[in-house]
């Protein structure tokens, strides 16, 4: 039954995505249209779009055992991202929104190259996307693979989800580009908003009828969960936030998002429900992680050891539906975020790797490179190589190399216009030291620390001192 | 949205993000669902200050 149950419920979600990724096709005549949308989506569209490709599957399986795990740390963690990405959104997103109209961005590498006067700065922004971004895609197929291997009993479940996942991010993307995709965003964000809702409502009701809210929360505090745990001491907090402080600054696909609105109210509405989005998000996510450990501390649960384990334990005592549903919620999340990110990895190829080449202009040749990416983070979610690994949970840690030169351009033009070169300098030492760095260290690179600072606080020093050197001739 | 960058916007913002970090360490480690709660109401008392100045005129 709950076999049949998931596939129902999984392939009414591929039926409905796929008709809207169809029903909502535009004209697709350049570039411009199938990567940025023609600078023409509603408010609301653009919305989802941000907060679908930005919330993954992390939110419903990673941060939900993360809570579980480390306790209310986990929330301040996560609402760290929050509060910076409004900062980062208030401060520039109108700013960029209308230079990009204005001066015809496309891709992220163009408006650095544009700012810097620096195509070799575009150059190396591409390349750090492509290595830092698809193994990330990879966790992205890999996390759908384990979720239809879960909702189907295991078996060819793992190629199944492969199979799957890179067929509806291929069939998305190239069908209308991000057309397709900010549609098919849209309606997965409010599957997972609404899928996470439900399966709240129903573990506080269990908690309410099996051993009360207050028992449950005494269970909690009795553990520390509701403080500061051993887990989370400062230099943790920090070497885990600094990446995801910047991720508005760094990741091209939430940055191409700020190019597609098709007037300031619509940017405004955007801003707007990706907060809304947001916080709502977290919230349940953090609650379902907590009240599913108080479970774990009454006996209701078995006590789990694995982080990302415990979404699907819990959906294990669900009702079936709910499961099916909270289990395509995971696919949801993946595919909305994969697709994004294959359209704006795609963008940078055909745009800055390939410009001045006949092929660069040609809408055959971007399908071609977003079908060629989707299928390198399939063949990858294969791979289980430990550096492929480490890459996918290090992405925006290595992208941290793009903060400094990008918010320079965004705060002054004018300087930025006069430090191309430094900023390339800047971008390949710290991305170089960067990836050693997770070489070295593998995850643990993200609480590595240095006299005290994470080691990825002394990058951005280090690289923010070169980009803003003075040069031997007194210009800057 | 012609205000956007103010000098007021950024120590609000770098206020805000201050309180994300270091009251957590020194006054509320543990207190039941206090610190939830604080880091909560922060993020949304933000959320509406940068909202507010994302309007027209703002």
């Amino acid at each position: 039954m709950g076999v049949l149950l998931n596939t129902v419920v999984m392939a009414s979600y591929i039926l409905v995505g796929s008709l809207l990724a169809v029903g909502y096709r535009r004209g697709i005549r350049a570039d411009r249209d199938y990567y940025v949308a023609g600078y023409g989506l509603s408010g609301l569209l653009s919305a989802l779009t941000y907060a679908a490709t930005t919330y993954s599957a992390f939110m419903i399986v990673g941060l939900v055992g993360f809570t579980y795990a480390t306790g209310v740390g986990a929330l301040g963690f996560e609402l760290s991202y929050f509060v910076a990405t409004l900062f980062l959104l208030t401060l520039f997103a109108p700013r960029v929104w209308r230079m990009a109209r204005e001066r015809g961005w496309i891709s992220p590498g163009e408006m650095l190259a544009d700012l810097y006067g620096s195509r070799r700065l575009a150059l190396a922004a591409s390349l750090i996307y492509l290595y830092a971004l698809v193994p990330y895609m990879a966790a992205q197929v890999k996390g759908i693979a384990e979720a239809v291997k879960a909702a189907v009993g295991g078996g060819m479940g793992y190629s199944l989800g492969v199979a799957v996942g890179l067929g509806l991010m291929a069939f998305w993307t190239i069908i209308a580009g991000v057309w397709s995709v900010a549609v098919t965003d849209a309606m997965q964000g409010l599957w997972m908003i609404a899928s996470s809702l439900l399966l709240l409502g129903w573990l506080l009701a269990h908690v309410s009828a099996s051993m009360g809210l207050e028992e449950a929360s005494r269970a909690l505090e009795a553990k520390g969960l509701l403080g500061i745990t051993g887990f989370w001491k400062p230099h943790v907090f920090l070497g885990f936030t600094i990446p995801w402080v910047f991720f508005a600054v760094t990741n091209p696909q939430v940055v191409q998002r700020l190019y597609m609105p098709r007037d300031e109210r619509a940017l405004k509405t955007m801003v707007k429900w990706f907060a809304v989005f947001g916080i709502s998000y977290t919230v349940i996510v953090t609650m379902i992680g907590l009240f599913t450990r108080s479970l774990s501390e009454l006996g209701e649960l078995p006590l789990i050891h694995e982080k990302d384990a415990v979404t699907p334990t819990l959906l294990g005592q669900a009702p079936s539906l709910l499961a099916a549903m909270v289990f395509t919620s995971i696919v949801a999340a993946a595919v909305s975020t994969a697709d994004s990110i294959a359209l704006s990895v795609a963008s940078s190829v055909v745009r800055d790797l390939l410009a001045g080449r006949p092929a660069a202009g040609s809408l055959a040749v971007g399908r071609a490179v977003t079908f060629a990416l989707i299928l390198a983070a399939g063949a990858l979610s294969y791979a289980r190589v430990g550096f492929i690994v480490a890459l996918s949970v290090l992405s925006s840690y290595i992208l941290l190399s793009l903060a400094p030169p990008t918010i320079l351009a965004w705060i002054s033009p004018g300087r930025a216009r006069e430090s191309g070169g430094r900023a390339v300098v800047s971008v390949i030492v710290s991305a170089a030291l960067l990836t050693a760095i997770a070489l070295a260290y593998g995850v643990k690179a993200l609480t590595a620390t240095f006299m005290k600072l994470p080691v990825s606080a002394w990058i951005l020093i280090v690289s923010t001192l070169i980009l803003l050197a003075p040069n031997p001739s007194g210009r800057r | 949205m012609g205000a956007e960058r103010s000098a007021g916007d950024v120590a609000v913002g770098l206020l805000a993000l201050a309180a994300m970090y270091i009251p957590p360490y020194l006054l509320l480690k543990n207190g039941g669902w206090l610190l939830y709660a604080y880091w909560v109401c922060i993020a949304l008392c933000y959320m509406l200050y940068s909202l507010r100045r994302m309007k027209p005129g703002g």
